[in-house]
């Protein structure tokens, strides 16, 4: 344990509970500006504030020694609908950085052999169309729908984290490190929503996005074309009526939403002004473009990345369970809210351990 | 062939119809799915039919089935006989022209079975017909009318919908990453651990 705090952890600690300073000041009385410095220099932490923070926000004592870094909300890319709340965004963010921290810590011990990720660079590409043929072609993918769009980012070494990220305005984010890429969804959309946001994240990554101006398209268009390649789905439309139905028809088999589809269909000129409006007005019409049919839905994928990592911890290395809360320094709630998933024992981990 | 009569003597058939039609429809659906996009509607209705008579000759006694030609079942009750059908938007079962539709909707006596009223047990579909919007008994005056119709909605619960089970199922993965544990990392927790003892 080192001799000081971070207060960046603190920092996390408290947004990570979605409560601001004033409400955490109150709470252990002290002032805001207590916490406030406490959140910005370390040798301002004493050791009576450290334990009644510790208490009021449950994480133990060893939480806010470790040596973890917060990135900050301009780091990681979103697909998110709207403007959300900052605090919304913070809290959400703030579990999401626990979680890294958490994945980071496990995979000390762990060797991983995946498959590379494909990095381009698109300058020497005359579309994104052509980079995600290129992908699909390097992963040695068959024509048409992507089965499981989770295994193969999993398959690069990249855990998928589902999340309940407490509003429906935000799909999900990549938080990237040198070490890692980490994808964390929103577990509350249906899938066929989910495998896009995963398409469209993996996108970021393979295109290198950094910062700059319209990476989120860049990034919707790799996952369309990912996703639904232009010859695959050519077929579809060509001679048919597209109505309404054909869209609900071509779901199941694409396994992306009906709005995808529609999408694409005019992206790619397979549909005309007039069908699109139509389209979109009848979806609206229905409710559908708030929540799709339910007899619809596609089949939920399953990351297991992670839950491999906690399965090597506890069968190889010999981690009660008490001894795996102590080394993610989280209380058993906690761990218990964060990684539902965890708790379903039926559920089988599919990756084997090779020794 | 009143409605009244009809809905007192059917009552006692009316939920199990419907569950015929809901579950059939649910597994029917299940099972064309992901093809629908290929199959002609014909053929999507055709194996929609067909599970809801596998669910009806589970439902209903052997006594009530009457066997038709192909795989076309009547059920027999109280003077009335049931077939089951996808319905139009005006609830009239669609028919290909044959002397046994036209007989069957026009309330002529089918030869072989006891004189009895003619109903069609149906569904009507959503827009993306993915879902079922409504069940209805309707008694045909002929192949474009009807005498009347019973809402099955009644044992729905207020929902505009049919609620369908949803079925969470899980895409297998097919995994082709390795990983092992770092050597010095079971070193380091043997270590840990013989120090704890």
């Amino acid at each position: 344990m080192n001799n000081l705090a971070n207060p960046e952890m603190l920092l996390l600690a408290r947004e990570s509970r979605g409560i601001t300073q004033s409400q955490l000041a109150e709470k252990i009385n002290v002032s805001q500006a207590a916490i406030s410095k406490a959140e910005k220099f370390s040798n301002k932490i004493s050791e009576q504030l450290l334990s009644d923070i510790s208490r009021e926000l449950k994480y133990p004592i060893s939480f806010f020694y470790q040596n973890g870094k917060r990135f900050s909300t301009t780091n990681p890319f979103h697909r998110k609908k709207q403007s959300i709340p900052q605090k919304t965004l913070d809290k959400i963010e703030a579990i999401a950085n626990i979680k890294r921290i958490h994945i980071e810590k496990l995979l000390e011990s762990i060797e991983i052999e995946s498959t590379s990720i494909p990095y381009v660079d698109k300058d020497e590409y005359s579309s994104i169309e052509d980079i995600a043929l290129h992908v699909r072609q390097l992963l040695r993918l068959p024509r048409g729908p992507i089965e499981n769009i989770t295994s193969i980012i999993e398959n690069f070494g990249i855990p998928v984290i589902l999340c309940d990220f407490y509003t429906d305005k935000i799909d999900g984010f990549t938080i990237s490190n040198i070490l890692t890429n980490i994808i964390f969804v929103n577990i509350n959309m249906p899938w066929c929503r989910i495998r896009f946001t995963l398409a469209h994240e993996l996108g970021h990554i393979i295109l290198n996005h950094t910062h700059e101006l319209g990476i989120e398209d860049e990034a919707n268009q790799f996952a369309s074309s990912f996703l639904m390649p232009k010859n695959d789905i050519y077929k579809d439309f060509l001679g048919e009526r597209i109505t309404l139905e054909r869209i609900a028809s071509l779901k199941p088999y694409w396994k992306v939403s009906m709005q995808s589809l529609i999408y694409r269909a005019k992206s790619l000129n397979l549909i005309d002004d007039k069908i699109y409006q139509n389209l979109w007005i009848t979806l609206n019409k229905l409710g559908y473009k708030k929540r799709e049919p339910v007899n619809l839905n596609i089949k939920n994928e399953n990351p297991t990345l992670f839950k491999t990592l906690i399965d090597i911890h506890k069968n190889d290395l010999k981690y009660s369970t008490n001894e795996l809360f102590e080394f993610l320094n989280i209380y058993e709630q906690d761990f218990n809210e964060m990684y539902p998933e965890m708790n379903n024992k039926e559920k089988k981990i599919s990756l084997k351990l090779v020794k | 062939m009143d409605l009244i009569t009809a809905e007192e003597k059917l009552s006692e058939y009316s939920a199990d119809i419907y569950s015929c039609i809901i579950n059939g429809f649910s597994n029917g659906y299940l099972f064309l799915k992901e093809r629908k996009h290929i199959l002609t509607s014909t053929t999507q209705s055709n194996i929609i039919r067909d599970f809801i008579i596998e669910e009806a000759r589970n439902t209903f006694s052997c006594d009530m089935i009457h066997r038709g030609r192909g795989n076309i079942i009547l059920l027999k009750t109280d003077g009335y006989l049931i077939r089951f059908k996808k319905f139009d938007k005006r609830k009239l079962a669609r028919n290909v022209k044959t002397s046994q539709a036209l007989n069957y909707s026009n309330q002529i006596n089918i030869p072989g079975i006891q004189p009895s009223v003619h109903l069609n047990a149906g569904y009507i579909l959503d827009e993306t017909k993915s879902s079922i919007d409504n069940v209805y008994i309707t008694c045909p005056s002929s192949l474009y009318s009807n005498n009347w119709i019973i809402n099955l909605r009644y044992y729905i619960e207020n929902n505009n919908k049919i609620p369908l089970p949803p079925i969470v199922e899980l895409v297998e993965n097919i995994n082709t990453i390795k990983i092992s544990v770092k050597k010095e990392a079971v070193q380091n927790r043997e270590f840990i651990k013989t120090a704890n003892e």
